[in-house]
């Protein structure tokens, strides 16, 4: 009966343990997988700025063909554009920038483009206090979509594709990363 | 004897529950609380645009996507006027976070209303800076206390899986002294 009772409690024992073990193992395993492959996706961080990129395009031509005469449209268009740069801009500069300074080794356009964003700000905090009727509303605004373009222009045509080079197969990292930030906000 | 082993089995299940209920309890510690943080900020340079502000920022519990803490509420005082309230992230272009580091504020920074007026803090890449209708300016910021990540780590199911592998060795090893003994007496 002794030995019976021992060799019961052993065999829970023994299963107990490899369960948890197992239990152990399969997560490390599943841990080290989503560390290392980015979440199956068509796009990765840069292709994700690219098409922000296009969307802020988008709303504001939407938004420069909108008249004085409307200012709660363009008040509502403004505040899309907004909550979309919130995002990005977030995106870029604690991810991608650093990016482009550390690992494209290109210190000086990380700066410009960090200095860029930060007038963007000004221009941002400008066009949300004036009126939207004020009939400076609307050149205020071709001055932020200028220099907004030119911003871009500098990334996607110089920038972006250095980084990509640069980055090369390490680019999966950095897009789990910018999905992980900006879920942030989804 | 039979007796003596369910009571075995029974302890070796409860050490199992009381791990789980321990972990649990961790996890839930470091994810409710709401931390508070208290702020001032003055002008770098003494000029007619001299700013003096002060007062606490509420927020969640920390977020590691964003390794920062979402600010959800202010109260305090700039330049003697009461603060009204925090504009919600994406205001001017404001991500209301306060950064497990240093700086604390990224660009986005956070923003509120005091007296019919919004203001933005944030830092820039050099500097603290307040935006408002008069511009930006530097201003020295502090923050008491600091942001950092808890100090209470949420254990990985991976860690989790071992600690319960060590408990049941204790508990193996335990019983089978017992065992031993009882097998001496008789």
């Amino acid at each position: 009966m002794l030995s019976n009772f021992n060799h019961t409690t052993r065999r829970r024992f023994c299963t107990l343990l490899g369960t948890s073990a197992l239990l152990g193992i399969a997560t490390e395993n599943l841990a080290s997988v989503a560390q290392t492959n980015a979440p199956a996706t068509d796009t990765d961080a840069i292709s994700i700025l690219v098409d922000d990129h296009r969307r802020i395009e988008a709303l504001m031509n939407q938004i420069a063909q909108t008249p004085a005469s409307d200012p709660t449209q363009r008040s509502q268009l403004l505040q899309q554009l907004i909550d979309l740069l919130t995002v990005h801009n977030f995106s870029e500069e604690n991810l991608v920038y650093p990016a482009i300074r550390d690992i494209a080794n290109l210190p000086g356009d990380a700066t410009t483009l960090y200095q860029e964003q930060d007038q963007t700000k000004v221009l941002v905090f400008e066009l949300n206090q004036l009126p939207k009727s004020d009939p400076d509303w609307g050149n205020l605004f071709t001055t932020f979509q200028n220099a907004l373009l030119s911003h871009v222009a500098q990334e996607e045509n110089v920038d972006f594709p250095r980084l990509r080079t640069a980055v090369g197969p390490k680019l999966s990292v950095l897009t789990t990363q910018m999905l992980q930030l900006r879920s942030h906000w989804s | 004897m039979k007796l003596y082993q369910k009571l075995m089995v029974s302890s070796v299940s409860a050490f199992g529950v009381f791990l789980t209920i321990v972990s649990t309890s961790t996890k839930a510690a470091a994810v409710t609380s709401d931390p508070e943080f208290t702020f001032s900020y003055s002008s770098v340079t003494s000029s007619s645009n001299a700013i003096t502000a002060s007062g606490e920022l509420m927020t969640d519990a920390y977020d590691p996507t964003t390794n920062a803490y979402p600010i959800t509420g202010i109260i305090g005082t700039r330049n003697g006027i009461t603060i009204d309230s925090l504009i919600p992230s994406g205001g001017y272009l404001n991500d209301n976070l306060l950064i497990a580091g240093s700086p604390v504020l990224g660009y986005g920074g956070f923003s509120y209303s005091a007296g019919g007026q919004d203001y933005n803090v944030f830092h820039n890449i050099s500097e603290y800076n307040e935006l408002s209708n008069s511009g930006a300016f530097a201003v020295n910021f502090s923050l008491t206390p600091q942001p950092i990540q808890p100090a209470t780590v949420v254990p990985e199911p991976s860690v989790l899986g071992g600690v319960v592998s060590v408990g049941v060795i204790a508990i193996g090893v335990l019983l089978k002294r017992r065992l031993n003994m009882n097998i001496n007496q008789t």
